[in-house]
């Protein structure tokens, strides 16, 4: 009884939040995120399967993100910090296998710099831009720091106090592996990622 | 169930729609969408363990509504295209020359809980039907049904929805595709998806 009373207020309790006016953006913002990330490159291998070109990755995976940003007009800029856990996968056209024994794990540190480019309705399109720092920790391996660069789009969307963030982003490092710890016949290449996701900003400032 | 239950649930689907400033679209509409898929049973393997589903992947859908009074009644067809996975606790394995299509018919009916003029939120139920084909498999149609939690947002004659689902269905495996060793089980789906609708 106690839990649907509960529920009942907190839905009581959300309608006049949602039907209020929308906070002014400038200021300070709070902002979790979670991305599901795709990742292709790190490392191939042309000689493993012959006629064909394999690929060691770190499997596609869910990252969470927590970022700080201060706004001025158009412009913002944000410090975030984001951690995704996740295992090794080797792929070729045919087939994909992921090593579940195996860890691949990414903590990230960026800072992005971005600009207000539409505005929808009570929403906005923001685009950024942020030179990223990775380390990777793998089962096996030396951690390695790779640096990289990301462009985001984010559709924000005004939810009272918070903002509901949808998220397009598309980054490029360096390789999480050494060229010394792959086989002879391997590579290390770029690691290029393609992440969409979700997330909520909240207004410190008000 | 008991009786506050049902009293919650009531007092959810009869709660006026909060209101303020413009009204909401009301009428047809018709909206596109595109959700990432996450799966999770399908067929078992009792004696190794190793779970056979479809792979995670994307799913597009394109629909039909009619919005009234804070009720919205919609009707959608949805594919997706993944290969199939074979895992244990050890790996993970995803046959790539081996995708299996899903061919979809939804019909949801939403109740708008909040709504103002810019956002609505409400949830949703939808009985749906998947017809799954593909190479060595033999052609299966099952039921299933979704429950939605959708997050709408008015840019005009335009609205972005955001939308988050659970679902069940039967196994897209027959016991024929499986053979002896393995068993088809419920197949669970988590998605969340963002979708466009207009309403002239």
């Amino acid at each position: 009884m106690i839990s649907n009373a509960r529920l009942i207020l907190t839905l009581l309790f959300l309608a006049p939040r949602l039907c209020a006016a929308q906070q002014a953006r400038e200021g300070w913002h709070l902002s979790l995120a979670a991305l599901h990330v795709r990742f292709s490159g790190a490392a191939s291998d042309t000689l493993a399967i012959p006629g064909t070109t394999a690929h060691l990755q770190p499997q596609s995976r869910l990252s969470l993100d927590a970022a700080i940003s201060r706004r001025s007009g158009a412009w913002e800029v944000s410090v975030a910090a984001g951690l995704s856990r996740g295992n090794l996968s080797a792929e070729s056209p045919a087939l994909r296998i992921v090593d579940r024994t195996s860890s691949a794990n990414r903590y990230r540190a960026s800072l992005a710099l971005g600009h207000r480019v539409a505005a929808l309705g009570a929403g906005e399109l923001v685009a950024s831009v942020a030179p990223t720092f990775d380390y990777w920790s793998m089962t096996g391996l030396s951690g390695r720091v790779a640096p990289g660069v990301e462009a985001a789009l984010d559709l924000r969307l005004p939810l009272g106090r918070f903002e509901l963030v949808n998220r397009l982003s598309f980054g490029m490092t360096s390789s999480p592996f050494h060229q010394d710890e792959l086989p002879l016949t391997s590579s290390a290449q770029g690691l290029r990622a393609f992440s969409l996701g979700i997330g909520a900003r909240y207004g410190l400032s008000h | 169930m008991r009786i506050s239950t049902l009293a919650a649930l009531a007092t959810m689907l009869l709660l006026p729609v909060a209101a303020n400033g413009q009204r909401v679209r009301e009428g047809l509409g018709v909206s596109v969408s595109v959700s990432h898929l996450n799966f999770a049973g399908g067929a078992m393997t009792p004696a190794t363990g190793t779970e056979i589903r479809p792979a995670n992947g994307l799913t597009f859908e394109i629909g039909a509504d009619w919005n009234r009074r804070g009720w919205m009644a919609s009707i959608g067809t949805g594919f997706a295209r993944e290969p199939v996975q074979a895992s244990d606790a050890i790996s993970a394995l995803v046959d790539r020359t081996l995708p299996i299509n899903r061919y979809r018919l939804v019909g949801a009916l939403t109740r708008w809980l909040v709504s103002n003029r810019r956002s609505r939120f409400g949830l949703a139920a939808a009985p749906l039907l998947d017809h799954w084909t593909g190479n060595g498999l033999r052609a299966r149609t099952v039921l299933g049904f979704e429950a939605q939690v959708r997050l709408a947002f008015p840019v005009g004659r335009v609205e972005l929805e955001n939308r988050a689902s659970l679902g069940w269905e039967g196994s897209p495996f027959s016991t024929t595709d499986l053979g002896s060793n393995a068993s088809p089980r419920t197949l669970r789906t988590v998605s969340l998806g963002l979708a466009l609708r207009y309403r002239p």
